[in-house]
């Protein structure tokens, strides 16, 4: 046996190595990042200060000048459109301010509208649905229930998958209904075959559930319920309860599937 | 017994046939392994890192086809001469050999070319590495008389010396390699030992954490694996008995699980 309190002391000092490293390694990581900050903000710093003294400079030269010479006052000009365009960096504050200016010497603003107006400019009147490169059959119409209507731009053709889907969940939901006054173990046995299809466990356990309650002996639901509590993360459980139901009626099924549950195999 | 007195036993390593468990990997080695006993082999090699299940699987294999094939386990190596011949007289003679006698290593040769063609015997030698080069040397002689056939264990880390030998090489029919386990199948294999003591709160209470915890201690061993499961049910048994305070029993305890890391050396302060 070992010195347990000797190796709990040993564990403290693991744990407070453990909290270290991470602590050390962000100081560390901080550290250099506000190095690379300073170095970069250092040599910006000299950059700009370097433009404005090309700037005080080409002022002074443009200055004397100016009032002679048209093209030379052209020249100030550019030169001033070009140094704003740069980096302008005023006196009394320590920031930098980067802007844009257009060819009148305004500032420019980004003109591009914010990603919600552009959804409020889009004109849905306009718009045109292009026909899926597919077989007609493979595709269904949904839009206005007009069949004179030869205006077929305005209808939203779908994938006639997309649209199995949607019967069926419509299907599951009236039967989710219907069990709600039948209580009829079959419909519930469906609806959990469904969600397990579409692997929603948890919906498909609590179906199996409620299938199970009703009829004990439905041996699909409980391989269902033993299936979607294992996806879940519940593996022991499902090996437990599908032991129990194999005890009972020796289902080839659930030993099939208990063996492959016991050796961790896919189902 | 208390709780964790019964999960400590899971983990006892000792070979246990009733206990085995069956993983991905090593029913692929047990298969490999079966199918080769229908073939015209002389030596097979069978290695990996110690604790992933060599001498489990010969034993295993051994108990399944003892009763069809003339074959024998060797679990301990035999380090002396005299030793190994009287094995093998009681092999090939099947009585045991009269005390006082001596046989001339040749003499067993003469007789297994007298008796081939009559008798297959298979003998599963665990522990190979630790046997000197004598011995090897005549069991490779053995195996050429074509009598006797050879299943040889040994550690991975050794296996290359005894491969290199080129007359180790040309007689291998061929290698089957025991590796550690997957994540996954050492979950498997840590749940189905404790179920099979019927530890059902114990392996639920094991978390992803807590397996990833042990995956990255034992990198997926399950000899390492068992010892670590062992120690920290023993810690479990030292708080249950001085001071239960120290931990909730309805979740597994990742501070004993560390504790066991560090006292089995899996993990270093």
């Amino acid at each position: 046996m070992y010195d347990i309190p000797e190796l709990e002391k040993k564990w403290k000092k693991y744990k407070r190595n453990k909290i270290k490293k991470p602590i050390v390694v962000s100081t560390i990581s901080i550290i250099l990042l506000a190095g690379v900050g300073l170095i970069a903000t250092t040599y910006l710093n000299k950059n700009s200060s370097d433009n404005s003294s090309v700037v005080k400079k080409s002022n002074k030269n443009t200055e004397t000048t100016s009032q002679n010479s048209n093209s030379n006052t052209n020249l100030n000009s550019n030169n001033n459109q070009a140094v704003k365009e740069n980096i302008s960096k005023k006196s009394n504050e320590a920031s930098i301010v980067i802007e844009k200016i257009d060819s009148k010497g305004n500032p420019l603003i980004n003109t591009k509208p914010s990603s919600d107006n552009e959804e409020a400019n889009i004109d849905l009147s306009k718009a045109v649905i292009i026909k899926p490169n597919v077989p007609d059959d493979e595709i269904r119409v949904i839009g206005f229930d007009n069949k004179n209507n030869n205006n077929s731009k305005s209808d939203i053709l779908i994938p006639k998958s997309s649209t199995e889907e949607i019967n069926k969940r419509e299907e599951i939901a009236n039967l989710e209904d219907k069990f709600k006054e039948s209580q009829d173990p079959n419909d519930s046995l469906e609806v959990a075959k469904y969600y397990y299809k579409i692997k929603n466990y948890k919906k498909a356990e609590t179906w199996a559930v409620n299938t199970n309650n009703l009829d004990g002996d439905i041996e699909e639901s409980w391989l269902i319920f033993a299936k979607a509590r294992a996806k879940q993360g519940k593996r022991v459980d499902a090996i437990k309860v599908l032991q129990t139901f194999y005890d009972e009626t020796n289902s080839p099924k659930a030993k099939k599937l208990l063996d492959k549950l016991r050796k961790g195999l896919p189902f | 017994m208390s709780y964790y007195d019964i999960a400590k036993e899971c983990f006892v390593d000792e070979i246990n046939l009733e206990n085995y468990i069956e993983l991905p990997g090593s029913m692929v080695a047990y298969e490999e392994l079966e199918m080769a006993f229908d073939k015209p082999f002389k030596l097979m090699l069978l290695y990996g890192e110690p604790g992933t299940g060599k001498s489990l699987l010969l034993s295993r294999i051994y108990d399944k086809k003892k009763y069809q094939k003339e074959i024998h386990y060797i679990d301990t190596p035999m380090l002396d001469e005299e030793e190994f011949f009287r094995k093998l007289f009681d092999i090939l003679i099947q009585k045991p050999m009269p005390k006082g006698t001596k046989v001339d290593f040749n003499t067993f040769v003469e007789f297994c070319k007298v008796i081939k063609g009559q008798r297959e015997i298979i003998i599963l030698l665990d522990e190979a590495q630790l046997y000197p080069k004598k011995i090897l040397e005549q069991i490779r002689i053995l195996s050429d008389a074509g009598v006797l056939r050879f299943v040889i264990a040994v550690h991975k880390t050794t296996d290359e010396d005894i491969i290199a030998k080129s007359h180790f090489q040309t007689r291998i029919w061929g290698t089957i390699e025991l590796k550690n386990a997957t994540p996954q199948e050492l979950k498997t294999y840590i749940h189905q030992k404790l179920l099979k003591y019927n530890q059902f709160e114990i392996a639920n209470m094991l978390k992803q954490k807590n397996i990833d915890f042990i995956y990255k201690c034992t990198n997926g061993n399950f000899r390492s694996c068992s010892k670590l499961m062992y120690t920290t049910f023993e810690i479990y048994q030292y708080y249950e008995k001085h001071d239960p305070s120290q931990f909730n029993k309805d979740k597994f305890s990742q501070k004993f699980l560390e504790m066991a890391a560090i006292a089995t050396g899996a993990i270093n302060v």
